[in-house]
């Protein structure tokens, strides 16, 4: 057993699940290579290490927001839509503006030269 | 429709709430950063049940949605007041035979040095190593993150470099409480 065998197992493999002989050749090596046996406590220490129970109430909530959740499909249809309509109304606006003055524009033009032929 | 949809969650995604949970509580530090992020993993599920339900590893599938939205979250999330599992449980359940106050201090600090070496680690580097404690081999690793094989080994053992070196940093470093613990 080398570094790289360690490595190996901690890599890929089930260090909780060892059979006798894996074990002791592990343990032989991790006994002379501190960097080994540094590795080895520390995954070892992840792998046992307790964690608080999930709450009862976390599977509920998801439960109810699944009922309220919009498919992915549908909501990008959607927003979809809404960009679509916001455009129109965009444009649609634009042109009210452009029609409005345009209609002001003569009105402008013919008191323009009026301003222009007085007198300085 | 609701019902429907009530339905398939408890067919394709309470199975596996308790998995997302115990990854997500390596990964955050906390239980209730982690509630969060397995929330936010069950409504991204839940607009994709179809995809979800077509799936062959629903958890595989899961576990990459929380991966993806472990990394986007990380960088908002405050790296702060990340210490709140219950460290005094933790320091009951260690195996030293019937510990002293002292150890238990000792033991519970040991613990808090480690957490912290732990919640400093890149993101991924978090991942990875929470995902092998949970016993998770490297094709499926490899299925979750989406990092081939001959990377992860490589990451894998940065991981593990980073992770010593950050405990040496640490005041409190819990080498002892890990070998007391330790059956090898």
């Amino acid at each position: 057993m080398n570094c790289q065998d360690i490595a190996q197992i901690l890599d890929d493999g089930d260090t909780r699940r060892l059979d006798t002989g894996l074990r002791r050749a592990v343990e032989a090596h991790i006994a002379g290579c501190p960097e080994c046996a540094r590795d080895w406590h520390n995954h070892d220490h992840l792998t046992t290490r307790s964690l608080p129970a999930m709450p009862p109430v976390l599977v509920a909530r998801c439960r109810e927001l699944t009922a309220c959740a919009t498919p992915a499909g549908r909501s990008q249809r959607t927003g979809k839509r809404y960009i679509v309509v916001g455009a129109l109304a965009a444009l649609a606006a634009a042109a009210a503006m452009l029609v409005i003055g345009l209609r002001n524009a003569p009105e402008e033009l013919a008191a323009q030269p009026e301003v222009a032929l007085q007198p300085a | 429709m609701a019902n429907d949809r009530r339905g398939q969650f408890d067919a394709l995604v309470a199975p596996h709430m308790e998995r997302l949970f115990r990854v997500a509580c390596r990964l955050l530090g906390n239980a209730h950063d982690a509630q969060d992020l397995v929330q936010d993993t069950c409504v991204v599920a839940c607009e994709n049940l179809a995809e979800l339900d077509s799936n062959p590893h629903p958890l595989r599938w899961l576990l990459r949605v929380q991966h993806n939205r472990f990394i986007d979250g990380a960088r908002r999330r405050q790296r702060g007041a990340v210490v709140t599992l219950d460290v005094s449980a933790r320091a009951a359940n260690l195996a030293s035979a019937d510990p002293g106050p002292e150890d238990l201090l000792q033991q519970a600090e040991g613990e808090r040095a480690f957490e912290r070496a732990f919640l400093a680690l890149e993101d991924t580097q978090r991942t990875l190593l929470s995902l092998r404690a949970e016993g998770y081999g490297l094709e499926e690793i490899e299925a979750i993150t989406g990092i081939s094989r001959e990377v992860l080994r490589a990451r894998l053992h940065r991981a593990r470099r980073s992770l010593a070196q950050r405990l040496d940093e640490q005041p409190d470093a819990p080498a002892r409480a890990s070998r007391t613990r330790s059956g090898t």
